[in-house]
């Protein structure tokens, strides 16, 4: 699923390792969201959006058109 | 060791447990295929006393009885059909009478293994009952 992550983690200058961790997750799975290559719980994108001081749809909003 | 809090781990060794589960069943199924093979007594290929059969009907019975739940949950049909709960019955008899009578006692103690289609039947029923009438889900 398209995402925001990686853009809103960088901007608030944190590494992969550091936002995992306070996600309570791996580094490897954040890179896979990250890529698009897996598609994390509703748990799981709240907690991120929490870390990245966002909300759901700021990271997580995908338009009709779009391809999930 | 450390405890897997990662979603994606957990996921993945739910897959590998399954995984490993159908391999395990598959070489149960094949070492008693080949004990029947060596004794030539394939009448006797389910028999109880084989602890390997007990395993076998544990993992299957169990997943059996856990599919239940899952079926029921994700039924969007009437809820209160009587009727689908008696053919659910009588077909659960029927099969699992015959499988203990054909395949685990030899064609032999009929009354035996229409008790055991029974209990199993009472176990099935009674938890496909409670999931159509007091379903969390609700």
């Amino acid at each position: 699923m398209p995402n925001q992550v990686r853009a809103l983690r960088l901007a608030l200058n944190l590494t992969q390792r550091e936002v995992a961790a306070r996600a309570g997750i791996t580094r490897q799975t954040l890179s896979l969201i990250e890529k698009n290559d897996y598609n994390p719980s509703l748990k799981l994108c709240l907690q991120l959006c929490y870390i990245l001081n966002a909300t759901l749809d700021q990271v997580f909003w995908v338009a009709p058109t779009e391809e999930i | 060791m450390k405890r897997i809090t990662d979603e994606r781990l957990i996921l993945r060794n739910f897959k590998n447990i399954r995984l490993a589960f159908a391999l395990e069943n598959l070489v149960l199924i094949g070492f008693l295929i080949a004990q029947a093979a060596q004794t030539g007594d394939w009448s006797n290929l389910f028999a109880w006393d084989n602890p390997l059969v007990i395993i076998l009907m544990t993992g299957c019975y169990t997943l059996v009885v856990l599919s239940v739940g899952i079926r029921a949950a994700i039924d969007d049909k009437p809820k209160h059909s009587w009727v689908a709960v008696a053919l659910l019955g009588v077909v659960l008899l029927t099969v699992i009478t015959g499988l203990f009578y054909f395949l685990m006692l030899g064609q032999r103690r009929f009354l035996l293994a229409l008790l055991c289609g029974a209990i199993v039947t009472a176990v099935v029923l009674a938890i496909d009952l409670y999931y159509r009438f007091n379903s969390p889900t609700d």
